[in-house]
């Protein structure tokens, strides 16, 4: 075979090697910046504020983009977020808790209720979402947008409204600017008991939809199913018959050797 | 191979900048353009848009002006865990159905019943009290990482630091004022508030003001929403209800030694 200078070069991209020519100028050419990696032992940890990556991936974090959307949907779609959150909770976090949990003779117990935990959370946040998602735009349109309101709501805007321009204006009353401050107050209580109360209404609805579809899920999309409890063996209350079975040399062998010799 | 020119990359016309100004303006407007609506879920969104119009119209429109909800509202106006209250009925509600379907299970005899019922209820109470308590808890920290997010929001990357400052000299009065045991007026500072005097604040469009509350609000909302999730449907399952339950059998064999020592001695 012939060899040539490439196939040679174990220096080109495998690893450690005595070729190296770059390690005498590395502190040199990279020192400085080192610690901005975020892998120095001074920079690693928790989110105080004084570690600096720690600090710098949350301040990018706060900046993007879906953050501020995922914060936007959650005040506009309390159930749903909640659900969200509980699908988080209950489908990764707690299968994955349960799973590390100590103890190997449950383990299919221990399985089904990973799967029993992730069905639920599913179930949660599909049936509260398509439930409330609807309703909570409503809520928005009539609240945020203004439409479609009716009497009263559009006596308490208005009056908001008129207030909040003698309050900008630094021409309102101590009388008046306690009462714009009830008056929004309670629409934000009206608002938030709006977009809540639903969860209240769905509770009992989604319990008894979850408990009856969980099994179903269980089986057919993660394949388990829950094995019964064996029931424990009755004894035979004369047990001199058994007893001169097993004292008998070939039910011995048997039970000694798996039963592959003949009595 | 024959190398055409045609096939030969090095003759391909090749992108370049001659130094002028790059035409943003159109580039957004083109990005926008494509943002705006999918044609694929046009229908769609059509069609929801219209349902949520009726919705409103005839469902939540009627609800808003229902006498009893605007009462309820009145009284907890000034409650600052009205979220928290809403969460723990709905939470109430789900634990009280799997108690009555655990009374009314008549697999289980009446004692393993009622004790399976009340140790329902106890871990209820106690974690719903857990999720209060760690949610005032978590409080300072997640403010801090709002008064973060809100600094981005107005592009001030000194409203932390000065929302950081105005919290410590509040602290700090506050215990000098414990230390002293005379009462002052010392509030925390609060984002809003300071959100709304902010000269950056004051120059966006009303949309974006709008825009910028609700996401403090979202902020605010978010937290206990996470801590809620956590202890219902993390720390209960996973720590609470198993001890719970050793607890309630060891009970139940106690009672059960304890009827069986009674009927010996008669």
């Amino acid at each position: 075979m012939k060899i040539n200078s490439i196939q040679r070069d174990i220096s080109l991209k495998q690893g450690s090697s005595g070729f190296r020519s770059e390690t005498a100028g590395f502190k040199e050419k990279c020192g400085t910046d080192i610690c901005n990696t975020g892998y120095n032992t001074a920079y690693c940890g928790s989110f105080t504020g004084k570690s600096k990556p720690a600090a710098n991936f949350l301040d990018k974090m706060l900046k993007s983009e879906w953050l501020k959307k995922f914060v936007a949907y959650s005040q506009q779609h309390n159930i749903s977020t909640s659900a969200l959150i509980a699908l988080v909770l209950a489908g990764i976090l707690r299968p994955a808790t349960i799973m590390a949990l100590p103890g190997d003779k449950d383990k299919d117990d221990k399985v089904y209720a990973s799967g029993h935990a992730i069905a639920s959370g599913i179930i949660g946040f599909v049936v509260s979402t398509i439930i409330t998602s609807p309703f909570d735009e409503s809520i928005d349109k009539i609240f945020e947008q203004g439409k479609f309101q009716r009497e009263k709501l559009k006596k308490m805007t208005s009056r908001i409204s008129e207030l909040q321009k003698l309050a900008d204006s630094d021409t309102i009353t101590k009388e008046l600017k306690a009462e714009l401050k009830t008056l929004t107050k309670r629409k934000e209580a009206l608002n938030t008991l709006l977009k809540n109360i639903p969860d209240w209404i769905i509770a009992i609805p989604r319990s008894i939809l979850t408990i009856a579809l969980i099994p179903p899920i269980l089986k057919y999309v993660f394949g388990m199913e829950k094995k019964k409890k064996d029931k424990p063996v009755e004894q035979p209350k004369n047990n001199d018959n058994v007893k001169d079975i097993i004292e008998k040399s070939a039910f011995k062998n048997i039970m000694l050797k798996g039963g592959t010799e003949e009595c | 191979m024959l190398v055409t020119p045609v096939s030969n990359y090095s003759n391909c016309r090749k992108p370049y900048f001659s130094g002028g100004k790059i035409p943003y303006d159109s580039v957004e407007r083109i990005i926008s353009e494509n943002k705006k609506e999918s044609t694929f879920f046009k229908p769609f969104n059509a069609f929801y848009d219209k349902v949520t119009d009726k919705i409103a119209d005839k469902f939540t429109s009627r609800i808003i002006e229902w006498e009893p909800l605007i009462r309820l509202a009145d009284k907890f106006k000034d409650s600052k865990n009205l979220f928290q209250h809403c969460l723990t009925v709905g939470s109430a509600i789900t634990s009280g159905l799997y108690m009555q379907r655990t009374y009314t299970n008549k697999n289980m005899d009446r004692d393993r019943r009622n004790t399976l019922v009340v140790n329902q209820g106890l871990t209820f109470l106690v974690s719903t009290a857990g999720a209060y308590g760690l949610d005032k808890y978590v409080k300072g920290g997640w403010n801090n990482i709002t008064a973060r997010f809100a600094g981005h929001l107005i592009n001030d990357s000194e409203f932390y630091t000065n929302f950081k400052q105005q919290k410590e000299k509040a602290v700090k009065l506050l215990k000098e004022a414990k230390k002293n045991k005379t009462k002052a007026e010392i509030k925390m500072p609060n984002i809003t508030k300071m959100i709304k005097a902010h000269d950056n604040f004051k120059s966006l469009k009303a949309e974006d003001a709008k825009y910028t509350l609700n996401l403090l609000k979202g902020m605010r909302l978010l937290r206990t929403m996470i801590v809620f999730g956590f202890i219902y449907r993390f720390f209960v399952p996973v720590a609470v209800t198993k001890p719970a339950n050793k607890l309630c059998e060891m009970y139940l064999e106690h009672k059960k030694k304890k009827d069986n020592s009674k009927v010996l001695e008669k």
